[in-house]
């Protein structure tokens, strides 16, 4: 009976669901942001000295940093010179530029990590200008690509998902290969696959090699890091070899996100 | 009737409750690689003072939250609970469920079957786009049935007294308290 139902209907209920849930995740998210804010309220007056130190240390670091401006201001007029210069060669080539994206920050409000599927849900949705299949990366690497959206959250499916497949490439070699999820070990160790690695290729536990996305993704652009490669073996038609990707830890524990909304 | 379908609103609420509450712990321990999954918790509540006509839609629709939140096949857990519910439903009535623990030789079990007929499913229908290891099945089944003693004691507890609160229990169970 249950298969016999339409399958919109059964996407509308569970966007409904999803809509109902957002709320709550959003609430509990705020709220430890709160209790985060007032328990540093509340730090006793060692904790305080402590900060201050900290703070003025940062401060110290201002200083020079603003002195390094001038420089950083000069580099910046060179940098623009050769991109200018870069787009002009291209358009003389007919070479399509490669796939520029807008940054949109999102928090994340409630993690879903079981053994079977891993997810996230963060503060941005449609009202945001997010759409399903974007790309997700934060400071430390690819994390994942979003699967639903709603009008004010999004669910993000992480890389350790098996359904997860990209293109990518290894550091310093042009040649495409594929990366899949594999879920999160015991200990919460996040794990993926690298396929049809060309054989010439041997990285090392003392020599790993780094996974790095690739623009023939089209969401994501090329170099963002996936994991460490330190082993490969025969894969399982013999012509390629693969192997495990060890993935950043920090991908379990994610606060904060960057969502890649291409340029039209 | 009105006091039936009351009942059962305020029922939904509780498993609601549970339900995000889980939601919230398991969005912590998950970055240890750890998850509780208690679908067990979800089709005891029904049997409190309910019948069957308004048990099993509990069942059901809790089913349905519970698949939107982990991420399951949507309709697996509606099911699974509905005929969790039907099944267990004449058992419990006839045995003294006065005593907590008889509640608990019901969930324990039904939570081990739930385990493994999702990594059945897992393995059997979903093997192309989900994965679940061996060693975290059992990784999550100990956590997990480790979390259902205390947690299934409170839940049936916190239930019985908000619905004793709003004058919703059968007059049965109001005696044996």
């Amino acid at each position: 009976m249950w298969w016999g139902i339409p399958a919109s209907w059964k996407v509308f209920t569970k966007s409904a669901f999803a809509e109902f849930h957002a709320p709550l995740w959003d609430l509990s998210s705020r709220t430890e942001d709160l209790s985060n804010y007032w328990g540093h309220l509340s730090d006793s007056k060692q904790t305080l000295i402590e900060k201050a130190k900290n703070s003025s240390r940062v401060q110290a670091d201002l200083e020079l940093q603003r002195d390094r401006s001038k420089v950083i201001r000069e580099e910046i007029v060179r940098l623009r010179g050769l991109k200018a210069s870069l787009s002009e060669l291209e358009s003389s080539l007919n070479l399509g530029s490669a796939q520029q994206f807008d940054p949109i920050v999102a928090r994340v409000s409630h993690r879903s990590l079981s053994g079977w599927w891993q997810k996230i849900t963060v503060r941005k949705g449609r009202a945001h200008g997010l759409k399903s299949g974007l790309g997700v990366i934060s400071n430390r690497g690819v994390v994942g690509r979003v699967k639903s959206v709603g009008s004010r959250s999004s669910e993000i499916e992480l890389i350790t998902n098996p359904s997860f497949r990209m293109v990518a490439h290894f550091e310093g070699d042009d040649r495409p290969v594929t990366f899949q999820g594999r879920g999160i070990a015991l200990g919460g160790i996040p794990v993926g696959l690298a396929l049809d690695v060309p054989h010439d290729l041997n990285p090392t536990p003392e020599k790993p090699h780094t996974l790095t996305s690739s623009d023939l993704s089209s969401i994501f652009p090329r170099g963002i890091p996936l994991g460490i490669v330190k082993d490969l073996g025969e894969g399982e038609e013999g012509l390629f070899k693969s192997g495990k990707v060890a993935l950043n830890l920090s991908l379990n524990q994610l606060t904060e996100v960057t969502i890649l909304v291409p340029r039209q | 009737m009105q006091k039936q379908n009351r009942a059962a609103l305020v029922l939904l609420g509780v498993n609601l409750l549970t339900l995000i509450l889980l939601g919230c712990v398991n969005s912590v321990i998950g970055q240890h690689g750890v998850f509780l999954y208690l679908p067990a918790l979800f089709f005891l509540p029904g049997h409190l003072c309910l019948d069957n006509s308004r048990g099993i839609p509990l069942a059901f629709v809790s089913g349905l939250l519970l698949d939107q939140q982990i991420e399951t096949s949507f309709g697996f857990h509606a099911f699974a609970l509905s005929i969790f519910h039907l099944l267990s439903s004449n058992w419990l009535r006839g045995v003294n469920y006065r005593k907590d623990f008889v509640t608990l030789l019901l969930q324990l079990p039904a939570n081990l079957l739930f385990f493994i007929l999702w990594l059945l499913w897992v393995a059997i229908f979903e093997s192309a786009t989900m994965e679940w290891s061996l060693g975290r099945w059992f990784t999550d089944l100990t956590a997990s049935t480790l979390a259902l003693i205390p947690l299934a004691l409170w839940m049936s507890s916190f239930a019985e007294s908000l619905l004793g609160m709003n004058r919703f229990l059968p007059e049965r169970r109001k005696e044996s308290g």
